[in-house]
């Protein structure tokens, strides 16, 4: 990873956590948005750079259908959001991929449509999968009511009253989108075509662009529809109470390879998160600036702790874990901690360490992050890759080497017997059905022939074994002649040999991998918050719920 | 295979009337669709990804890549290279462009490798798959490597590639001993060209997301449960 903004740091070094105290499910699976994560940041250039919002086209009646345009404009370019709203019957509304129709559909439009692209979007966004985009759109979308808050919200605008927060609180959110795609999906532009522009080059720009200018159309439907219903005597969401809706995101085993498929960007992810946890840490000193706005975000973090919410029996019990841990540093950073004391932000650290559970403890690296911006923000531009970098195997390197550093990276896979079917008791593959990747039961489905390949600690394994009589001065590319099944080990190994990030250090076919900690780890580093289980494979989660909308982003304070 | 609109079972980028003929893709739907279709003609998973990288790259030269693909793709009898300083043969067999140019990469940088001496590929079935393994190779020794086919000479650190008479020998689908030749004291650019669109027919988009299929599990019902929601979604 080359990124200038680790530099200047260098005696953060002695604080990095080791990556084999990082990546662990049991760990990553308890990760909280920072203020590095990927909304944040995204709302923090376009403040900084003043961008500006209008909605060029609002053509919606009042049932609630037609379509309007949202648009951001930045220094150099503008992006539009172009918004479809539909009437959907209750019977056809589903989250799933299976669904066929949505209350609303979006793409993501470079530049500002003209009358024949939205045309061209007209016929195409709605239909989703079954519909093509083009090089101009950066993502596609779509979302559903949450019809209970939805109807209440509208209902009580029309009658000129606000909504009860309490429901406002529960839901968090008017609309949930089910798939956010980008990056070439359906016909889309490649990331490649749009990675240059300092704007969207960090990871899921375009898609949390979408996703943010999605909330404002919400809440201006909800408007809309009271206006049309109750005439006069309707009124408008309060700015309050529209602060506290964010916009849900439903969504189910999909993402959860991603992180495997993509070693070099998990790698920078991670390193810049822990790069931030030790600048940090490193700190002579705490002022009272500092010190005081981590009281203000602790504050928060127990408010946010107690108005989440789960019915899914890990989930609970990490949430009391969270609110008892939360609770406890409140107590500490009162009682016990001495901000005056030399490494201050260490000593809270290593105490939380020794005293907090993992659920805590990750919450206390995102409040520790939360009052030095000035410190880590800049961390935020190393968060992309250039992952056709590192596709090119290194044919010289010899099998000696490639042993030593699957010895080195890859310990935790080397002694496990994959030959105890706890071991290897599942399999991912893609479904016919919906070609998502999902994940089998190895042992009881069919389907075990097509597994995919994400098993890195069985491959590893599986590697070293292969090379343990092959003479140590044999370049890689001759091996890889003869033993071609282990390419894509060896390529990883080498990313991994300069990417100490680059791989979750536990067996992800194993009887007791929970796939949520995947999800839960991605969706961390967009800025999810709420993380709601569902069942061990799908879930849902809030994304921008307080944030700034449009129109207060000027004057908002530091997202 | 043809699918109709509002398919519900298809999340993926597959094949429908909205396309066009021929249709349009991101390179990075034709690097998944080709990667696919590779593993599901039976291909180790690393040569499928590496299969699906190159129908990029050729697409984004400006060549049909995942045509190009599909030709070798159906190949049964393609053998193995059989890396040498200056000459790699197959005892009489047509070389796999893929296995080659994969081989020819890895072993940039060492003895049998592109880049020491004139390096002869004989009898090398599908040329113009052997492209984007040169441009890797070239980018990993830092110099620049033509490859010549018969009359024709080809630079694929180049950018776009066009079918010109003199290098149809090159990108047409006839085997050939190509040679590989080193340009000393010049630089290349990274392998991997500007990216863009690439352009497909519907039929040869149909026969790769034929193949691709292959490697997708079929539905029980155990693999539906937990999946998804189990109630309804009006809440």
């Amino acid at each position: 990873m080359s990124c200038n903004a680790l530099d200047p740091m260098p005696q953060a070094a002695a604080f990095r956590r080791d990556a084999d105290e990082v990546m662990h499910l049991s760990r990553i699976g308890c990760s909280h948005p920072t203020r590095l994560s990927f909304l944040r940041r995204l709302l923090r250039r376009m403040q900084a750079e003043s961008w500006c919002f209008d909605r060029p086209l609002w053509d919606i009646d009042a049932r609630g259908v037609g379509r309007a345009v949202y648009r951001a404009s930045g220094p150099v370019r503008s992006y539009c959001l172009v918004a479809f709203a539909h009437e959907l019957p209750p019977e056809a509304r589903s989250d799933r991929v299976i669904a066929t129709a949505w209350d609303a559909t979006f793409a993501l439009f470079d530049g500002t449509p003209t009358a024949d692209d939205l045309t061209r979007l007209a016929a195409n966004v709605p239909l989703q999968e079954a519909g093509r985009i083009s090089p101009r759109e950066l993502s596609l979308s779509r979302a559903n009511r949450s019809v209970r808050l939805f109807d209440h919200v509208v209902e009580r605008l029309a009658a000129g009253q606000q909504p009860d927060p309490a429901m406002l609180r529960d839901t968090g959110y008017l609309m949930r989108t089910t798939a956010v795609y980008g990056s070439g999906k359906f016909g889309a532009a490649d990331r490649g075509m749009i990675a240059n522009r300092p704007e969207l080059s960090a990871p899921f720009q375009a898609e949390m662009l979408s996703v943010w200018l999605t909330r404002t159309f919400t809440v201006d439907l909800v408007n809309h529809l009271a206006a049309a219903r109750g005439g006069a005597r309707a009124t408008r969401l309060n700015s309050t109470l529209r602060r506290t809706l964010g916009v849900g995101n439903s969504t189910g085993l999909g993402m959860a390879p991603f992180l495997v498929r993509h070693p070099v960007l998990l790698n920078n992810w991670m390193l810049a998160r822990e790069e931030a946890l030790a600048r940090v840490r490193a700190q002579a000193r705490a002022t009272e600036t500092s010190i005081a706005a981590f009281e203000t975000a602790l504050a928060a973090a127990i408010d946010n702790a107690d108005e989440w919410h789960s019915t899914h029996p890990v989930q609970i019990a990490k949430l009391r874990d969270l609110r008892d841990g939360l609770a406890r540093l409140a107590d500490h950073v009162v009682q016990g901690w001495v901000p005056q004391a030399p490494l201050p932000w260490n000593a809270l650290w290593t105490w939380g360490q020794a005293n907090l559970p993992l659920e805590a403890q990750e919450a206390l690296l995102a409040l520790m992050l939360e009052p030095h911006g000035d410190l880590v923000d800049g961390l935020a531009d190393c968060m992309d890759a250039d992952e056709n970098r590192f596709f090119s195997i290194d044919g010289a390197m010899p099998v000696a080497t490639m042993r030593d550093i699957l010895v080195a990276r890859y310990g935790w896979a080397l002694d496990v017997d994959y030959d105890d079917p706890a071991n290897s008791a599942r399999f991912w593959y893609i479904s016919e059905e919906k070609l998502e990747p999902r994940l089998g039961e190895r042992f009881s489905e069919p389907g075990a022939e097509r597994e995919l390949p994400l098993d890195v600690g069985r491959q590893a394994a599986a590697l070293l074994r292969a090379l343990s009589d092959q003479p140590g001065a044999l370049p890689i590319a001759g091996f890889l002649l003869t033993h071609p099944e282990h390419r894509l080990m060896v390529r990883r190994a080498q990313i991994s040999a300069g990417h100490p990030f680059a791989d979750i250090r536990d067996n992800l076919i194993s009887a007791n991998m929970l796939p949520m900690d995947l999800l839960r780890c991605k969706l961390a580093f967009f800025g999810a918050t709420r993380f709601d289980p569902r069942s061990d494979r799908w879930l849902r989660i809030n994304l921008f719920q307080g944030a700034p909308y449009p129109d207060e982003m000027q004057g908002a304070g530091t997202p | 295979m043809m699918i109709k609109p509002n398919d519900p079972t298809r999340a993926g980028s597959a094949p429908v009337p909205q396309t066009g003929n021929p249709a349009h893709l991101s390179l990075s739907e034709i690097q998944a669709l080709c990667f696919k279709a590779a593993r599901g003609a039976g291909h180790d998973w690393g040569h499928a990804e590496e299969a699906g990288w190159a129908a990029a790259w050729l697409a984004a030269a400006g060549l049909p890549g995942p045509a190009l693909l599909l030709a070798w793709l159906r190949e049964t009898d393609l053998a193995a290279p059989l890396p040498a300083r200056d000459r790699w043969t197959t005892s009489g067999r047509r070389q796999c462009p893929l296995r080659t140019g994969v081989a020819l990469a890895d072993h940039a940088a060492l003895p049998e490798g592109p880049g020491v001496t004139p390096l002869v590929l004989e009898n090398l079935a599908h040329p113009a798959i052997i492209l984007p393994f040169v441009a890797r190779a070239a980018h990993r020794i830092g110099s620049r490597l033509l490859v010549r086919c018969g009359a024709g000479m080809i630079d694929p650190c180049s950018g776009r590639l066009s079918r010109t008479p003199s290098d149809s020998a090159c990108l047409g689908t006839a085997p050939i001993d190509l040679i590989i030749l080193r340009e000393d004291g010049i630089t290349t650019n990274p392998p991997t060209p500007a990216p863009h669109y690439g352009v497909i027919s519907l039929l040869h988009w149909q026969a790769l997301d034929a193949l691709a299929l292959r490697i997708t599990v079929p539905p029980s019902a155990q693999s539906r449960t937990g999946a998804g929601a189990e109630g309804g979604d009006n809440d």
